[in-house]
């Protein structure tokens, strides 16, 4: 009798891990953003910009505890005043001053994007600090003070790639959809990643802003605030060692998020040199109802 | 260092003398058994040979293993302690604790095991767990093992729990969970009427599961599923017939992607054939392999030695002279290889004109392994799978070929000598065991080994070894003597010499030295000098160590 209770525990043991211990993955590639022609119809069609034009990313590190950062987010509106379309400003909730902290802060605008690039483009926990373009080089991460020039230069500087985008929201189905054409106006070699932000403005949450009276502000709006990428943090290779005149639509449809409000939000198209390198050119667009 | 090699001494005295409690204690009820090591090194500046020195200028790796048997249970303990850990070691190993405990009962055919234990399911193809000390390596199970055998001829086991990972003052398992089956069944004990039969058949298959959570990862800008659950499917035959004997194995592997594979999705696999015929004095192996994508771990992003699941033991032989042992060994490529294997081995007959008053042994074996036949098709298949298999021939990349031949005779009471000589070609791209060179390498090692024992007791070894070759590090010679005074005392010294270096800075003489004495079950070593960097292998496994300049002391003792 005890053998055989031995037996069956061994055989009932040996028989579920054979059914249940091996996941067999047929389609093992996620189908992440693929843009749902069957849905929305062909890609719009873009007219080449004819000239070159560079224009500029500024990357504003920030957080809701931190009293300097909204002279940035300052910084950031008049940089938008003086070049208007030509400058893209993200504002990135990371690090310990974006953390929840109720209950003065109760809210979380960190994600896990935004974590990501204040890593790998700061590299510490400060702010506020700004990243231009990312372009390479000592000393490449700055002060609200610094932004200015810093964009001047970045815009003067000789475009290898034009940019232009189109984005929309899809209510019905929860989309919102992005088309990105692209023109190199240069030779290049090595990889080029495409990422895609979508960026909200008008939100209103608590804000330490020090020599503002009260430093509290407990309905400060925030702009250009980053709530996702549609295409992961590094992007998605769309260009391997492109050739003058090579042009190219890119097109996107993302799952919405209902906590975000489309007539606020933003696209912010951006061209890297491999992951998280040098920003070739960036184009952005309000999104289409 | 003084104070530690004291300590070193006081560890041998009390563990000697605990074994000779032991002994007297005449207890029948239980037992208690066990064996302690302890290795300390100092380091020396040594630019010459680039000599590395840790901060701490010395270290010491200790473990004593303890088993307490009563009745049909047994418990076990290792004590370990990294002070810090040698080098060549894993360097994250550190501090002092338990690193493996377990309970056992076996009776009336069944054995159950919880705690840390070691297992193997056929040749290790699918799951093999096991401890090397001298290398640093043990992927030891911590949960539960069942062994039982409910009539003659069959043996079922089931196992399941994590491996470890790694040593902190304490067990650290990995992330993953292990679980397998394995079954067993000797044919000729199983039916009666087959008892007898000159032609013995047995017949095993397992199969082992490893559960990691994981929802997505990102390669090549696409995003991939990650599949929690990755089994290994094996079945394999041993037949025995007169002189002859086969054994085979196979086993397949569902979609693992990881670290070794670059996170691929194609399944694996891996084929293990043996034949042998022996006759008294004669003897003749065949072995081919086949090996593809069979990395298989508990930890998907481990890699090098680290929570392996399976063991793929290497085609070649396992050589043990220095300059072959250590310059160029070959271990498994477990993304893929095919290789084939044979040896031939002959005893000239006792009072024949070459086999002399006692006999010579002459062997000759040789190893060839190359890449898998791959090609690339491009595309979505490409970006899933990696490549497809052509066939399960040789793929056009030469990974070693290993020709030696072996002679060994006994010439009289007094003298003995044994010859080899290796032809090796071996890749280093491949097996990157030096960063000197990356190509093929061509060796011709020759090695005479010749040990004279002038009076009861009284024997002296001499190795003699040469390596040619005009790639890597160009040419090295060894001589070693070895005088042993049983049954207490040996003393051995030691040089090598990298003469044919196109660097003249790095022909450098490595010279050492040893004194050893044995007390029973319990022996001190005391070593001082050059050590080079090389790799380092027991069975097919191995480690680099680095270059050392300085004193090395073993304790071994057992109870």
């Amino acid at each position: 009798m005890k053998s055989n209770r031995i037996l069956l525990f061994l055989a009932v043991f040996g028989l579920s891990i054979l059914f249940v211990a091996c996941d067999d993955v047929e389609q093992p590639i996620v189908e992440y953003g693929v843009y749902r022609s069957d849905l929305y119809g062909s890609p719009p069609t873009f007219e080449p910009l004819g000239v070159p034009k560079q224009r500029v990313l500024l990357e504003d590190f920030t957080g809701h505890d931190c009293g300097n950062c909204p002279n940035g987010h300052l910084r950031a509106a008049e940089l938008i005043e003086t070049y208007g379309e030509d400058v893209a400003v993200v504002s990135i909730h990371a690090g310990s001053l974006a953390a929840p902290l109720p209950p003065d802060y109760p809210d979380d605008w960190t994600t896990p994007e935004g974590t990501y690039y204040l890593l790998t483009q700061v590299g510490q926990d400060i702010m506020p600090k700004g990243r231009i373009n990312r372009r390479p080089g000592a000393s490449t991460i700055f002060s609200p003070s610094a932004w200015a020039g810093q964009v001047a230069e970045a815009i003067a500087e000789q475009p290898s790639v034009n940019m232009q985008v189109k984005a929309d929201y899809q209510a019905t189905n929860n989309h919102w959809n992005v088309h990105v054409f692209s023109e190199w106006l240069q030779n290049a070699s090595g990889n080029y990643k495409l990422v895609v932000m979508l960026a909200e403005s008008g939100i209103v949450a608590p804000q330490l802003f020090y020599g503002n009276d009260p430093e509290y502000i407990a309905e400060y709006h925030h702009e250009h605030m980053l709530r996702a990428t549609g295409t992961g943090a590094t992007g998605l290779t769309v260009f391997t060692n492109p050739s003058a005149g090579t042009t190219d639509v890119d097109s996107y449809t993302f799952d919405w998020n209902g906590e975000w409000v489309p007539d606020s939000c933003e696209v912010i198209a951006i061209l890297t040199e491999g992951d998280n390198g040098r920003v070739l050119n960036v184009a952005k667009t309000k999104l289409a109802p | 260092m003084k104070r530690i090699s004291i300590v070193v001494l006081a560890v041998f005295i009390v563990t000697s003398g605990w074994s000779q409690e032991q002994q007297s204690s005449g207890d029948t009820k239980g037992q208690l058994h066990g064996n302690v090591q302890a290795l300390f090194q100092n380091y020396n500046p040594d630019e010459a040979i680039g000599a590395q020195v840790p901060d701490a200028k010395a270290a010491m790796n200790t473990f004593g293993n303890f088993t307490y048997t009563y009745g049909q249970f047994t418990a076990g303990v290792r004590f370990e302690s990294y002070q810090n850990a040698i080098l060549g070691f894993p360097n994250r190993f550190k501090g002092s604790g338990i690193g493996s405990r377990y309970v056992r009962y076996n009776a009336d055919n069944l054995d159950i095991t919880v705690g840390n234990f070691y297992e193997q399911f056929g040749n290790g193809l699918s799951f093999r767990t096991y401890w090397e000390p001298n290398l640093g390596i043990d992927n030891a199970m911590d949960g539960i093992r069942v062994i039982y055998k409910p009539f003659k001829g069959l043996a079922l086991k089931a196992v399941y729990g994590q491996l470890r990972y790694d040593f902190d003052s304490r067990i650290i398992n990995s992330a993953g969970i292990v679980r397998g089956i394995d079954g067993e069944v000797s044919l000729n004990e199983l039916v009666k009427p087959w008892a007898d039969k000159p032609l013995k058949v047995t017949l095993g298959g397992s199969f082992v599961s490893k559960y990691q959570s994981g929802e997505t990862f990102e390669r090549d800008s696409t995003v991939f599923t990650l599949p929690n659950n990755v089994g290994a499917t094996g079945g394999r035959l041993g037949v025995v017939y007169k002189n002859f004997q086969f054994t085979g194995e196979y086993v397949t592997k569902i979609n693992d992607p990881n670290a070794d594979n670059g996170y691929i999705y194609k399944k694996g696999e891996s084929i293990f054939l043996n034949g042998a015929f022996s006759k008294k004095g004669f003897g003749v192996t065949a072995s081919a392999k086949y090996v593809d994508n069979m990395a298989f771990r508990s930890d998907r992003d481990a890699l090098l030695f680290d929570v392996p699941i399976n063991f793929l033991p290497a085609i070649t032989r396992q050589h043990t002279y220095n300059l072959a042992a250590t310059l160029y060994p070959y271990a498994t490529v477990l993304n893929g290889e095919v290789g084939v294997s044979g040896e031939l081995f002959y005893t000239i007959k006792k009072e024949s004109k070459l086999g002399g008053k006692y006999g010579t042994y002459i062997s000759l074996n040789v190893a060839a392994v190359n890449s898998l036949d791959t090609s690339h098709v491009g595309g979505r298949s490409e970006l899933i799978d990696g490549y497809v298999v052509d066939s399960h021939g040789f793929g056009d990349t030469k990974f070693v070929r290993d020709v030696n031949f072996e002679l060994r005779k006994k010439i009289n009471k007094a003298w003995s000598i044994n010859f080899i000589h290796y032809y090796f070609e071996f890749n280093t791209k491949v097996t990157p065991v030096t960063q000197d060179f990356k190509g093929i390498v061509y060796a011709n090692i020759d090695v005479l080994d010749i040990q004279y024992k002038f009076k009861p007791k009284h024997s002296i070894r001499a190795e003699l070894q040469s390596l040619i070759t005009e790639q890597d590090k160009g040419n090295w010679a060894t001589a070693l003597v070895e005088y042993t005074f049983s049954p207490h005392w040996s003393f051995a010294i030691m040089d090598q010499y990298n003469y044919g270096n196109s660097d003249p800075e790095k022909r450098v003489h490595y010279l050492y030295g040893n004194i050893g004495y044995t007390k029973g079950a319990s022996r001190i070593m005391v070593g001082y000098g050059k050590r080079r960097a090389g790799i380092f292998c027991i069975g097919g496994v191995c480690r680099a160590v680095p270059a050392s300049n300085g004193i090395e002391i073993n304790l071994t003792s057992s109870f």
